[in-house]
């Protein structure tokens, strides 16, 4: 066996079937990039980190059924196991534990300075930059109708009376311009 | 600051090395050989043990040990006892301390001749006892464990007795394994690769009308990148497998589009051969531009797709939330599914209220779709079970009739009270599951209606034997009409 670090991804996953100590070497290498994966998704702390490590366990409890195809495909694997992890989050608004209770693991409560360390990964400013810019595309009734439901937090009844249309009207106006945004956020 | 220095900062935090560490270990404890159905001694000497199924005959217990090389065969069948596993007394691996064991039951599915089905996992606690599967069978008096050739059971379909199809992973992917009475074969499958998401695969109406579905990948080892949006699979394109008696062949499903990838089919459920539903998910990819070349991005992880089986084509079918949101952020989300023997779906899961409503909440919902049309039959704003409300969450509903219908609930934030909810045709009515009758701090989490007077809750418990160290135990109550009574199956073999 040759230096751990020269190892390709898909080297230390192949060869962490049958020498499970790989797979810590593979833990340091990917943890980062699956972290700020969920961190940007979840804006929260502690349920990216729960999802990394619960997406980390499940790959290290299927990691035989790995194939090396020598494209990158480790990441590719690797981000697959993420996303399922990831829609299952959204569709329960729980994050699971089941691969990591096979392993006999435990949640990791995140510390103050934990948390500091994976929110940096989120960018908040460059999320804010985005929002803003995409804000400013929207068409200005739509605009003023987010900014008074959204960010004012008024009642759909206030927004109509500001804006002076019907109720039916402010709510289109806030759907039309929320779709929009997550459009252009995607986009 | 830039992306290389946020990472060294990641791998130095607290957290991360606490993660690695605990990795150190799962990996120490796999090498030596503690963890479940992984390990060569398992894989060596994996016991097969079946109680025959035949409804008078006297139990056969067979075993059969899989040849070790490569991936084993299930056709070099040796005859053991059912029992030789033993007890062992051994204390967990150093370092590798699990803190949990014992079995733990996750789903429940009918079979043939009055029997039950129920499936799980059972956590290991040393080398020598390294867990695995769970498979327990009902027999009409008691319930008995029996072991399977795979490492996880992602369904069970007996349409006849002694004939009983199984659907399990093993080391190279998905496989449906089938047990003749005599001896098990496995068939190539669909891959079955989630652990905790995919729940009940299998659906059997007779011996040569068996259903499974699963990942539409029919190599679940394939990575999945963008790249390979190419493949067939990842154009959006689902897969079921029908066994006719003879062989397992795929049946098209409709196209989910471009760019819709890692589609997988979780829940399968039906009432007769031509009204089956099937509930799955997928990613969506769309091109973008990225760092100036054109790529195939993940936008949307949360894809879902309902398709209905009529007896010729399977069709998609439209989701809840298209028809019931009221705005942007109101979304449901269905947990499980129950057809009624008119071919109505019965539903129960989640809707998220998003800050449009009052404030950031979800509730419990139980739906119900008929002729295309989508109804909230309950919501556990309405149905008001003892407590707040807010905090039932449902998991799982089974139905005899459109005028007989069982939710399971948990009350929240603790997850320890157990309730019921039944419709009775005309209204919902609330049980308190008496869990304290049960082994450990029980919870119910399964129903299982076959008769209006035989009613399954599946509650698993735990007990803590000491400071960080808990046993799990599942145990049922049943309803015969009139009461609920705690049946507790014998637990597996395994104690620290």
């Amino acid at each position: 066996m040759g230096e751990m670090e020269l190892r390709r991804d898909e080297e230390l996953l192949a060869a962490s079937g049958d020498r499970p100590a790989h797979f810590v070497a593979l833990y340091y290498r990917t943890m980062p990039g699956l972290l700020r994966y969920f961190a940007r998704r979840t804006l929260d702390a502690q349920v990216a980190s729960d999802l990394t490590a619960e997406t980390l366990a499940e790959a290290f409890a299927s990691r035989s059924r790995f194939r090396d195809r020598g494209d990158g495909s480790a990441t590719a694997w690797l981000y697959t196991i993420a996303r399922r992890q990831f829609s299952r989050y959204l569709r329960r608004l729980r994050v699971e534990d089941a691969a990591r209770r096979r392993l006999g693991m435990q949640q990791v409560e995140l510390g103050p300075e934990d948390v500091e360390r994976v929110e940096a990964l989120i960018d908040f400013e460059q999320v804010g930059r985005a929002v803003s810019a995409a804000f400013d595309e929207l068409r200005a009734d739509q605009r003023e109708a987010l900014r008074l439901r959204v960010i004012e937090g008024r009642s759909y009844e206030e927004v109509a009376a500001e804006l002076g249309c019907s109720e039916a009207v402010a709510r289109s106006r806030v759907s039309r311009g929320l779709r929009k945004l997550a459009a252009e956020l995607d986009g | 600051m830039d992306a290389a220095h946020d990472d060294r900062m990641i791998i130095e935090s607290a957290f991360a090395a606490a993660i690695a560490r605990q990795f150190e270990a799962a990996a120490d404890a796999t090498a030596s050989g503690a963890l479940p159905a992984r390990t060569n001694r398992a894989r060596r000497r994996l016991l097969l043990v079946v109680a025959s199924l035949a409804a008078a005959c006297v139990a056969v217990v067979v075993g059969i040990a899989l040849s070790t090389s490569h991936g084993g065969s299930a056709n070099q069948a040796v005859f053991a006892p059912s029992n030789s596993a033993g007890r062992h007394e051994k204390a967990p691996v150093a370092g590798a301390a699990p803190s949990q064991y014992g079995d733990e039951l996750s789903e429940m599915a009918p079979g043939a001749a009055g029997h039950v089905w129920a499936w799980g996992v059972t956590h290991g606690t040393d080398k020598d006892h390294p867990g695995g599967p769970l498979l327990e069978v009902w027999d009409g008096q008691r319930w008995s464990s029996l072991a399977v050739p795979g490492n996880e059971v992602y369904g069970v379909a007996e349409p006849v007795p002694g004939d009983l199809w199984v659907a399990v992973t093993r080391k190279r992917g998905g496989r449906l394994a089938h047990w003749d009475g005599a001896h098990w074969r496995l068939y190539p499958a669909i891959g079955f690769t989630g652990t905790s998401e995919v729940s009940n695969v299998l659906l059997a109406f007779s011996p040569d009308d068996v259903w499974a579905v699963g990942e539409a990948s029919l190599d679940p080892g394939v990575s999945p990148s963008p790249e390979n949006l190419r493949k067939p699979w990842l154009k959006g394109h689902l897969t079921a497998l029908h066994w006719d008696g003879r062989r397992w062949r795929s049946v098209a499903m409709p196209s989910l589009g471009r760019g819709a990838g890692e589609a997988y089919l979780r829940l399968l459920r039906g009432s007769s051969p031509d009204s089956i539903w099937a509930l799955g998910s997928y990613t969506q990819y769309r091109r973008k531009l990225v760092e100036g070349k054109r790529k195939w991005v993940a936008v949307d992880e949360g894809g879902e797709v309902l398709l209905h089986w009529d007896g010729r084509r399977w069709s998609r079918q439209p989701l809840p939330t298209g028809q019931l949101a009221t705005n942007r952020r109101d979304t449901f989300a269905v947990d499980d599914m129950a057809v009624a023997p008119d071919g109505a779906l019965w539903c129960a899961g989640r809707r998220w209220f998003g800050p449009d409503n009052k404030g950031d909440l979800f509730v419990s919902v139980v739906l119900r779709m008929e002729a295309g049309r989508w109804r909230i039959m309950a919501s556990s704003q309405s149905v008001s079970p003892p407590g707040d409300w807010r905090d039932v969450m449902v998991s799982s509903i089974s139905l005899t009739s459109g005028d007989d219908v069982w939710v399971s609930g948990r009350t929240e934030p603790n997850g320890d009270g157990s309730v019921l909810w039944h419709w009775d045709g005309s209204s919902w009515s609330v049980t308190s599951l008496d869990t304290a009758q049960l082994p450990g701090q029980s919870a119910a989490s399964r129903v299982l209606a076959l008769a209006p007077d035989d009613v399954w809750a599946l509650c698993n418990g735990s007990t803590t034997v000491k400071d960080g160290l808990e046993r799990l135990q599942p145990s049922f109550l049943h309803y015969d009409g009139s009461a609920w009574r705690p049946v507790i199956p014998p637990p597996s073999e395994v104690e620290p």
